[in-house]
C-alpha cells in the first residue's frame, strides 16, 4: 500500500510540475521544488483519495474537481480546488 | 399517422372526431417543443465599459486562492497552497504571512474556506469541505501579524448528502451546496450546524438527478437575502431565508444560455459557457466576475465584472482591458482588489457606474 501511495505522490509531483509550468507563481524567484513539494503534500493527505484524484482530475487554476466515490457504506463526495474534472 | 386514422367506412362523424384529436395532439407537441426548457430568463449583457486596473507591485507566493476576504487592513486568501491554509497580506505595509498547516489535526485543514469574518469582533470561522469540520477562531493582532486561537469546533454531518462549501448568513443560518445525493440544490443548517431542510429545485430539467456538481458556485448574503452564482453556468439565484428558517425564491436568471441536450452528462461542463467565478456584495449592489467563455476557447477566465442591484436589476458591465483577468476579488470601500493567475490588481468600481 505504501508503494501505491508513493507512486501516487510521484504522479502528483509530475502533475503539479506540469500545472506549475502553465500557471506561474505570483513570485518569480520562489523555489520550484519547494512549491511542488508543498502542493503535493497538501493534496496527498488521504491515501484513498489520491488515486481517485489522479484518475479523475487535471490541474487547472480557479476551478473545482468534484467527484463521488462509492463505498460499502454509501459513498462520499470530494472537491479539490485548482483542479478540474477530466472530460 | 394517416393510416392509423383512416376513416371508418360510413362514419364521417367518427372521422372528424379522430382528426380533431390529431390536431390537439399536434398542437400540444408543438407547444411543448417550443417552450423554453428551463423557464428562466436569459440576460444578455450590454456593451462593457473598459477599464484599466492598477497592477499592484507586491508579489504573493501562492496558487490561485479559493477566496479573498477583506479583514481590516489585511487581505485574507484561503487555500494559497504552499502547505498552508491561509495567507494574510497587509494592504498598507505589504507585510505577508501564512497561517495554518495542511493536515487533519484539530486546527489543521485540507481545504480551508473562510465562511465568516468580522474584524471588529476579532472573529474568523474556517470550514473544510472535505474534512466537513468548522472551527471558529478568535484573532489577535500583534506586530503586524495575526494569530488565530480556536474557540469552538463542529463536525458537520450531512448524512447521504455530499456538500460543497459552507456560507454563514447574518441571521445565523448556514447554507451549503448539495453536490451529490439529493434532489435539491442547497442544504440549510441551524446555528449548531444541524440540517434543517434542503431547498432549491434544479434550474435545468435535463440535468442529471441528484448531481449538482455541474452547477457548483459561490454564495453571498446580506440580511435575509442569499445569493448563489454558478461558475459552471451563468445561473444566478436569490432566496429569502427568514429568521424562522422559511425559504422563498425571490428571483433567478441565466447570464449564459445553457445547453440542454448534452449527453453524456459529463460533457456538460465542457460545452457550456462558464459563468461566475466569484460573487461579492455591499449594502447596495451585487458584484460578479463573469466569464461567458467555453473550454473550447483558448482562455476561459473572466475579464468582466457585472454589477446588479440586490433585486437583480443590471447596473453595469465592466471589462478589464487586454491582458487582465479577475478570478477572485473583494471589495474594500470603492475599490475592488482582485487576483488573476499571476498578478494582483485594483480598480475603483464606483466611478465606472
Amino acid at each position: 500500500m505504501k508503494k501505491k501511495l508513493l507512486s501516487g505522490i510521484f504522479s502528483l509531483a509530475l502533475l503539479a510540475t506540469a500545472g506549475y509550468g502553465v500557471n506561474k507563481s505570483m513570485k518569480s524567484d520562489a523555489n520550484l521544488s519547494d512549491l511542488v513539494l508543498a502542493n503535493v503534500e497538501a493534496l496527498a493527505q488521504s491515501e484513498d483519495d489520491i488515486d481517485d484524484m489522479i484518475a479523475l482530475c487535471d490541474y487547472l487554476d480557479g476551478h473545482y474537481c468534484n467527484y463521488f466515490v462509492v463505498t460499502p457504506s454509501g459513498g462520499v463526495g470530494w472537491s479539490h480546488w485548482n483542479m478540474i474534472n477530466k472530460y | 399517422m394517416c393510416l392509423l386514422f383512416t376513416p371508418i367506412k360510413g362514419s364521417t362523424e367518427q372521422y372528424d372526431y379522430y382528426m380533431r384529436k390529431v390536431y390537439v395532439y399536434l398542437l400540444v407537441i408543438l407547444i411543448t417543443a417550443c417552450k423554453n426548457k428551463s423557464d428562466i430568463k436569459v440576460i444578455s449583457l450590454p456593451q462593457p465599459k473598459v477599464v484599466t486596473p492598477e497592477v499592484l507591485p507586491d508579489e504573493l507566493i501562492m496558487r490561485s486562492p479559493l477566496e479573498i476576504k477583506s479583514y481590516g487592513d489585511y487581505l485574507l486568501f484561503t487555500q494559497p497552497m504552499m502547505g498552508k491554509s491561509l495567507l494574510f497580506y497587509n494592504r498598507k505595509t505589504a507585510h505577508q504571512f501564512y497561517w495554518g498547516e495542511i493536515g487533519s489535526g484539530p486546527d489543521d485543514f485540507m481545504s480551508a474556506s473562510c465562511i465568516y469574518h468580522n474584524y471588529d469582533d476579532n472573529a474568523i470561522e474556517i470550514y473544510d469541505t472535505n474534512l466537513r469540520k468548522m472551527v471558529s477562531f478568535k484573532t489577535h493582532i500583534e506586530n503586524d501579524s495575526i494569530s488565530l486561537i480556536s474557540k469552538e469546533r463542529f463536525q458537520v454531518n450531512t448524512d447521504s448528502i455530499s456538500t460543497l462549501g459552507l456560507h454563514k448568513m447574518d441571521n445565523g443560518y448556514y447554507v451549503s451546496q448539495a453536490l451529490f445525493g439529493h434532489e435539491n440544490m442547497f442544504v440549510l443548517f441551524d446555528k449548531d450546524l444541524k440540517i434543517i431542510k434542503t431547498f432549491g429545485e434544479k434550474p435545468i430539467r435535463e440535468m442529471p438527478d441528484a448531481n449538482y456538481s455541474y452547477l457548483y458556485g459561490w454564495f453571498a448574503s446580506i440580511g435575509n437575502k442569499l445569493y448563489f452564482a454558478s461558475q459552471s453556468t451563468g445561473y444566478l439565484v436569490c432566496y429569502e431565508i427568514t429568521d424562522k428558517g422559511d425559504v422563498k425564491k425571490e428571483w433567478d436568471a441565466f447570464f449564459t444560455t445553457p445547453k440542454y441536450e448534452i449527453n453524456p452528462a459529463f460533457n456538460w461542463a465542457k460545452k457550456n459557457q462558464q459563468g461566475f467565478y466569484d460573487i461579492q456584495l455591499n449594502d447596495k449592489y451585487l458584484f460578479l466576475s463573469f466569464s461567458g467563455k467555453t473550454f473550447e476557447t483558448k482562455d476561459i477566465y473572466p475579464e468582466s465584472i457585472v454589477i446588479l442591484k440586490h433585486s437583480g436589476e443590471l447596473q453595469k458591465h465592466i471589462k478589464l482591458d487586454e491582458g487582465h483577468i479577475l478570478l477572485k476579488f473583494t471589495l474594500v470601500g470603492d475599490s475592488i482588489y482582485a487576483v488573476a493567475i499571476d498578478q494582483m490588481i485594483k480598480f475603483n468600481w464606483k466611478k465606472e457606474l
